[in-house]
């Protein structure tokens, strides 16, 4: 098989591990009023094992980094899609709070660390040159964001078939396939050569370096404004009397356009610098909801609304990623990556938590899209003195 | 596993994403836009 060929299949089955892992994880929500219904529960219950799973994936994701750069993606991957099956499986007998937290909060947060884009990522950037690393990260990421806007209608169809119990079994059948899938990346750990670092050596270098801590930070903006955004934007619209359906339209088109700004994104990546893409990036998101929040919300201004911030939206995965490859080379990528999406997950669940805290006490949303727009700002100046160069370490070793 | 199986496999959950997708749009795609359609990360 060629080297080309060879690439493609690890592509492909990149793409398909990230489209059912996130895919999966994005219908979550689909289950809250089925299940909540059932037992009783206030919304809090199957909120906190969410938030939970959001948290645990966020912290865990350094480690399941560290883990696939030294042993190989693919024995993370399979560990990851067997807990993410695990969590599916027994979420689907789970009747208190307990066992809610156990299967979608630990074993799923888990797993997700395991299957998506920090790990999946890191093989896939040690399988293709550095010239083309961008473009594939970023058709990397948009089959996530493809998975995440077809799996939806899937698992709705899972539900009024079966039933919220069956269709989370047949959906942790679909996790399992995560595992032979595997199979198609082959990745293992970079030959250890004298010269290498240690785990400890690279956090080191990482932590000295200004540019690693620029990029977290900014990745923090990213969270946040996502997840204010997926979160409370319906209710947003409602608020500015539109009908309920329409939050759920501008969302899927969101999620549609995603999928072209995350692959040109990364195929912009492989051509421009990456860092002073990113600034453009969240300068382009700041004038967005300048003016999404300066104009009187019509049906037009939220359609356009949903097609700008989808084309926005993780157009930052490939170049953040990208950038921390550039700077630090791919042998640790997915350890390093994953104290990046750390931060992604704090600013994650800091919009989600401050949208409904300052709207409870201010009566609005007002004072969180001006954070938003502030954060954009600071977002933007985080990532302009980052300089995509090579540390001294990678610039000394032979090509 | 082969390199072979693992193309056949990726091929079939492939096209088993895509008609899970499709047959749900035609299943429920009005109670997917009611239910509300989240797509954040």
């Amino acid at each position: 098989m060629t080297a080309r060929r060879a690439t493609t299949w690890v592509l492909l089955g990149a793409a398909l591990i990230l489209a059912l892992s996130m895919g999966i994880r994005h219908g979550f929500g689909l289950f809250l009023a089925p299940m909540s219904a059932e037992f009783g529960w206030g919304r809090e219950v199957f909120a906190f094992a969410i938030a939970l799973q959001n948290l645990l994936w966020g912290l865990s994701q350094p480690f399941a980094g560290a883990l696939a750069d030294r042993y190989g993606a693919a024995r993370v991957m399979v560990v990851g899609g067997i807990l993410y099956a695990l969590g599916l499986v027994l979420m689907a007998s789970a009747d208190s709070v307990w066992s809610l937290s156990l299967s979608a909060g630990l074993l799923i947060g888990l797993g997700l660390s395991g299957t998506t884009f920090s790990v999946v990522v890191g093989a896939v950037s040690r399988e293709v040159p550095a010239e083309k690393r961008s473009m594939a990260m970023g058709i990397a990421a948009a089959a996530g964001s493809f998975g995440q806007f077809a799996m939806l209608p899937g698992t709705l169809g899972l539900l009024s078939w079966l039933g919220w119990s069956l269709a989370l079994v047949a959906l942790g059948a679909l996790a399992a396939l995560i595992v032979p899938l595997v199979a198609m990346l082959k990745d293992k750990p970079l030959p250890v050569s004298g010269s290498d670092q240690t785990l400890g050596a690279a956090l080191r270098e990482a932590a000295a370096h200004k540019g690693f801590w620029l990029l977290a930070l900014g990745f923090f903006v990213c969270g946040f404004q996502v997840v204010f955004i997926g979160v409370h934007l319906p209710a947003y619209l409602v608020d500015q009397h539109l009908p309920a359906a329409v939050g759920t339209t501008v969302l899927a088109l969101v999620g549609l356009f995603n999928i072209f700004g995350t692959y040109f994104a990364g195929w912009l990546g492989g051509r421009m610098s990456k860092p002073r893409l990113l600034v453009g990036l969240y300068l382009a998101r700041a004038v967005v909801l300048v003016w999404f929040i300066s104009v009187p919300v019509t049906l037009f201004t939220a359609y356009t609304f949903g097609v700008l911030m989808g084309i926005l939206w993780l157009s930052t995965v490939p170049l953040t990623n990208g950038t921390v490859a550039t700077l630090f080379g791919v042998r640790n990528l997915s350890m390093l990556g994953g104290i990046v999406f750390l931060f992604h997950q704090l600013g994650a669940f800091l919009g989600g938590w401050m949208g409904g805290f300052l709207y409870d006490r201010t009566g609005s949303y007002d004072m969180v899209w001006k954070i938003s727009i502030a954060l954009s700002l600071v977002a933007a100046a985080l990532n302009w003195p980052v300089r995509e160069q090579p540390v001294e370490r990678l610039r000394m070793s032979p090509a | 596993m082969s390199r072979s199986l693992g193309v056949a496999l990726s091929i079939a959950v492939a096209a088993g994403l895509l008609a899970l997708a499709w047959w749900g749009w035609q299943r429920g795609g009005l109670a997917l836009l009611q239910l509300g359609m989240g797509s954040c990360l």
